[in-house]
Order: structure tokens, then sequence, then C-alpha cells
């Protein structure tokens, strides 16, 4: 254990800033965290990987527990396709793992550098929610750690109600030892991917509706206007079930990049970005065939340029992505996007995607029935600020949700309307756990 | 089956060299101090996928169990492919000075016990063609400074002890790796401020692995502590007295 003084802890959007009074560590999963506490109370928070874009990786002046030690995998069945890790371990060791065996994770956010433990916490989703629900569907227990020192086991049979508010529950409930998921069969690492154009947000549900694809999300042109408002491309693909040989270079055709300082504020403006997105959207409208590709440019395209994030320069960005209802979802959608052309707030990497009807297990996990859209942009102070309030009014409108892995500035009735369950969830949040989030959301 | 044999295996150097030597035909012989953390540690190799894994539980200090574990771990071995020795114990130097069983247990850590398993195990390697004897000292041990010189001393002695094995041992085909990781991130710098200089304990793992691949003799982990520490070394004394390192 060890105080690193003031050290900025900064989440993956680099906002807000936040100086943890003191950082605690846990080596080995059979430690003690609590037991000789200190005089002074403070309130804890794991942090892991820091990839929350937001602040509810945050705990600014209270202290943090680095679980970044705690990457030891307990044992891999490749049988049956069971594993069990530490809180620490990242889904790209993971799959390194078990790739080679056949098996793959049951979800995958957009990045593989997040520990198991945050994929936990956020109850985060992927491209197949619309198959097999977000990642704590396929969590079969997990470990908790509480501060007074006890230790247990939560699962669908024993301690059900501790498990269901620790899987999307922010890391409130406790400490999360370690995770054992259940994963899922591949043939080979390969993804049979197809990409199809669409040329307005209303040519999107439409495409949309008939895909079924194991998985699939669109990436939307924020830059365009009018008759093209919305335009995109519809990304879809399956597990390729193909008897491929194995060439283990190919997830790296891409030289990996890396940003190793935050660029200048100016680097991505209303200008750069428009000719990104235009860029973006012409290299991708003619490719229509169907590919094989490694699953990792598939799924992870922006993990081939490490720290992405500094592109948005010191002041960092802020990260939007709510649900809207699947009934008055186009509707909702479309108004989002027509307010982010008028107020010229281009967002870099807009994506797009329909939560199917699996319903999320965690008392407050963000995933359900519904469009889901994602935007980021740069930190421009006020503006921005007042400008996501305005796409917040629109989601509140139709009883929409807004993630918190991805905020930093939601209101406390944006959260209570985002999470009906928060007066049950409260009775299972550890006394001595809180993230800046929480204290933001909840005005405590 | 290659064996590898690693002392101090729960050392947070150790778990990240181990993780890069996996491979399906090698076959771990951890021996550390702590129950409980060897079991973790030979789990997680196993599901990573080594050929075997076996435990031993010890503790280096004891130095008159040395001869008889020897031959526990090694009396069936055909042969030992690397002998990795990464354990060692870090106080405060206010806290050696202060109390002189301290220093005495830090410099036998570091060692004295050390030089014990090393003598015992090179009588057996010289006998086979062939392998590595890889042990981790430090940069401490390159120059004395007041804030660490006596933890420094012991990894100087015992680099001095790897270089004469070294010579010895050339013409038997065993290759003597000297390790000076400088400021690792690891459970036995936790209490210390993490700077600029810091290394992960999986980088310095790639390092060492290379450095055996390499037939290496001394490596400085990350390779830019040789320049430090040459600048470090030729600083005049009555320049380095006033220096607060």
């Amino acid at each position: 254990m060890s105080g690193l003084g003031k050290q900025n802890f900064r989440s993956w959007g680099q906002y807000p800033e936040s100086f943890p009074q003191n950082i605690v560590r846990l080596p080995w999963v059979n430690g003690s965290l609590f037991v000789n506490k200190p005089e002074k109370k403070s309130l804890y928070l794991a942090y892991g990987q820091g990839r929350s874009y937001g602040d509810s990786c945050q705990n600014n002046s209270e202290t943090l527990i680095d679980t970044r030690r705690l990457t030891h995998i307990h044992f891999f069945d490749s049988e049956q396709g069971v594993l069990r890790c530490e809180a620490g371990v990242t889904l790209s060791d993971i799959l390194s793992v078990i790739v080679p065996h056949g098996w793959f994770l049951p979800v995958t956010p957009g990045t593989q550098y997040v520990t198991i433990a945050g994929a936990v916490a956020n109850d985060v989703h992927g491209k197949n929610h619309h198959h097999v629900g977000s990642f704590g569907n396929h969590v079969m227990q997990l470990e908790l750690y509480r501060s007074n020192d006890e230790s247990f086991i939560c699962s669908p049979e024993q301690n059900t109600e501790q498990f269901y508010s620790t899987i999307g529950g922010l890391g409130l409930t406790g400490l999360i030892k370690w995770v054992e998921i259940k994963l899922k069969r591949i043939i080979n690492p390969y993804i049979s991917s197809k990409q199809k154009s669409f040329s307005s947000i209303s040519d999107f549900f439409l495409i949309e509706g008939e895909d079924n694809s194991e998985y699939n999300v669109a990436w939307i042109d924020t830059t365009s206007t009018s008759n093209k408002l919305g335009r995109g491309i519809f990304f879809s693909g399956e597990h390729s079930q193909q008897n491929l040989s194995v060439n283990e270079s190919a997830k790296d055709s891409c030289r990996k990049l890396n940003i190793p300082v935050n660029l200048p504020n100016s680097t991505l403006n209303k200008y750069t970005v428009k000719a990104f997105n235009k860029l973006y959207y012409f290299t991708h409208k003619n490719r229509q065939e169907q590919s094989q590709i490694h699953y990792a440019p598939f799924f992870y395209p922006l993990d081939n340029i490490d720290n992405w994030n500094r592109m948005y320069g010191n002041r960092g960005f802020f990260q939007h992505q709510c649900v809207v209802p699947v009934d008055d979802g186009q509707e909702v959608i479309t108004e989002i996007l027509k307010l982010v052309s008028k107020e010229g707030m281009a967002s870099f990497l807009s994506v797009l995607k329909k939560f199917g009807n699996i319903p999320s297990v965690g008392m407050m996990s963000f995933p359900r029935e519904g469009y889901t859209l994602a935007l980021d942009f740069p930190n421009y102070g006020s503006r921005t600020l007042n400008f996501l309030n305005e796409i917040d009014k629109l989601v509140q409108s139709v009883n929409g949700a807004i993630y918190p892995a991805k905020d930093a500035r939601m209101s406390i009735e944006m959260f209570a309307q985002s999470f009906p369950r928060i007066e049950e969830f409260k009775k299972y949040i550890d006394p001595n756990f809180s993230s800046s989030f929480w204290r933001r959301v909840t005005g405590c | 089956m290659r064996n590898i044999i690693i002392l101090g295996a729960t050392s947070g150097i150790a778990q990240a060299t181990a993780k890069e030597l996996i491979e399906d035909d090698v076959y771990f012989h951890l021996v550390a101090r702590n129950k409980n953390k060897l079991k973790i540690v030979a789990d997680d190799l196993t599901a990573r996928g080594c050929g075997k894994v076996d435990c031993y539980e010890v503790d280096f200090n004891e130095l008159n169990t040395h001869e008889q574990l020897v031959e526990k771990i090694s009396g069936e071995l055909d042969s030992i492919d690397i002998l990795f020795v990464s354990y060692g114990i870090m106080y405060s130097q206010s806290d050696c000075e202060n109390n002189v069983s301290k220093a005495i247990e830090q410099v036998n850590s570091n060692y004295t016990s050390v030089v014990s398993l090393l003598v015992l195990f090179s009588q057996r390697m010289s006998k086979q063609n062939g392998g590595t004897i890889a042990v981790v000292t430090s940069v401490a041990g390159d120059r004395g400074r007041k804030s660490n010189y006596i933890y420094g001393s012991a990894k100087a002695g015992l680099s001095i002890f790897l270089e004469g094995l070294r010579y010895k041992l050339f013409d038997k085909g065993v290759n003597v790796l000297t390790i000076k990781p400088g400021f690792v991130d690891s459970p036995m710098t936790s209490e210390m401020k993490k700077g600029l200089l810091w290394a992960s304990t999986e980088q310095v793992a790639q390092y060492i692995v290379k450095g055996i691949k390499n037939k290496r003799s001394t490596i400085y982990t990350p390779p830019f502590w040789f320049l430090i520490m040459m600048v470090i070394k030729v600083i005049p004394s009555f320049i380095f007295r006033k220096l607060n390192i």
C-alpha cells in the first residue's frame, strides 16, 4: 500500500481532472485491504485500466484501489469453455489465452484493454447485444470483497442480490476479486464481415431491420446534412465457420501507432472532423464485398492507435451514449442528429446500434431494448455542456437513458430517470465505497 | 520437457518472466516462501498453457535446508534449462542503519542465501551441457550511494560472484546472465513514488527473456539504465558526496 501524493488520475476522456488522496494496491487476491484501517475513514473505489470515459472510474480526494496487479487466471477449462480470472485481467489477455483453444469472449466492447472487473461493473455490451445480451448475462459467479473485510461468492444461485447489484454496479458494491465467465465457441480467429453504406438515417432503419448477423453496428457521418443526414456504413459480421489456417500476423496487419503526448487542442476541429467523416464514408462506401478479417481489426479498430484519446488534446472530450426505446427511436435519433448538425458540433466517431430484447441482469445495467447512439465531442467548455444537455432533453422526453461509463456531466434528474432501480440498488452499496460519478449524480 | 526453475517465483519480475517463457513443453519448478501465492502463480501458468508446474514452499534464509532443496528439485531432472533467481528483500536504508539485524537480514537474503543456492545448483549444472543461470541483481550494486548502500553492497557482491561463476562455467556451456533492473514497479517497491524512469515488470521480463535467448552476460533493464549508471559511476567522489542520491 502506498501514498502516491497528488497524482492526477485522468479517465479516458481526460475530463474531469481527479486527484485521489491515496492509492492502495492489492497484489494478491487473498490479501487484505481493510483489516488495519487507518483512523481516518476514506471512501474506496477500484481502479483498473481507466478506460471509462468520465468520472465513474474516479474517486477525487478519496482512495483508489489499484487492481492492475490482480492479473492471475485461476483456471481455464478448454473443454467446457469456462474461465475464472482476477479483477485486473484485461480482455486482451483473456483473448490471447482462449482464442488458440477455439473460444471467444461471449460479449466484447469496442476495446480489449478493459479489465474483466470493469466489464462487469459497467455491464458492457457489444455488437452482438441483439443475440446474447450484455456481459453480465454471461457471468457465472464472482467474488466480492467488502470493506468489513468479508469476502463472499455471488452468483445467480447464492447471494443473488449482491450478484445483480454488482453487475452494472459501477464498482460501488465492494471490490470484485475475481470473475468466472462462460465463453463462446469459435472455429478460428476470423470474422466474415460485410459492410453496406446507407445514404441517410431513414435508410439505416430499413437496413437494420433486415440484418440478422451475429454482430452489427453502424458508423454515422454526423457532418452530413439535409437529405444526407445520418448517412453511414453498416458493418455486420459472423464468426467464420471455415477451417482457415491461422495467420497470427493478420491481427497486426495495421502497424500499431502511438500518440505519445496530448496533441494541440485544435487538432480535432470542425473542419478536420468533417474531412475525416467524409473520407471515411467515401472510402468505405463502395466496399460491398464480404471478407474474412481477424477479430482484432473487426472489434477493436481504435486499439491500433495507443492513447487515441490524446488526439483531443489536453482539454479532453465528452462521450455521450444514450439508449432510446424502439418505438420512438427513429424520431429521436433523427432529432439528435439534426441537433448535432445544426449546432455544428461534429462528432469524430459516431456509432449507432439496436439493442435487442434480452434483459440485462444488473439492477443498474445500461443496456435495454432500443436504439443506442454513441457520440464524442471535444470539450469546448460550457458550449459543449449546454449542447449535451439539449441532447439529454430529447432522450428524457422518451424515457431513454444515458450510459454512466461514458458520462462526465449528466444531471441528477437524468440519472434518476435512466436508472429507475436506484433506491433498491442503494441497499447493496458498500458504505465505504463511492466514486466521483456517484457523488455527482446523486448529489451527495 | 524443458525444465525451468524459478527461485522467488512469486516476485513481480519472476511472475512476468515466467509468463514470457510459457510454452507447452515447459516444466516450471516454482520455489517461494508463501504456499497460497505459489498456488495462484502455478494455476495462472497452467491456465496460460505451460506444460507442467511443481511448487516448493521454502524460506530461502534457512541455509541449512538448501542442499536438501536442491536435491529435491533437481535430483530427478535430466538437465536444468534455465535457473532463474529473482528473490530478495529491500528494507529502507534508515531501517537498516538503525537496526543491525535488519541490515544483516538484508545482506543474508540478497547475497548469502543466493550464493549458497547458486553454488549447489552450479555443481549440478556444470555436469550437464548447456543451460542458463539468470539472476536478478540491481543497478544499486554499481556504486555505493548513501541512500541505499546496504542493499546495494549485497547486490554488488552478488554481481561479482556471478561474473566469476560465468567464467568458471563458460567451458561447461552454461551461460550466466546478470540482470540489473533499474526502478521496477513491483510489489517490492510499492511504497516508493513512481516517475518517468520506472518500468513495468512486463517490460523488464521481455528484456530478461531476450537476454537469456541471446546468451548475454550482463543486461540493464530497461537498457537506458546502462547509460544512467555509466554517468553515475564516473562522477568524482568529491562531487558525489554532495549529491543527495
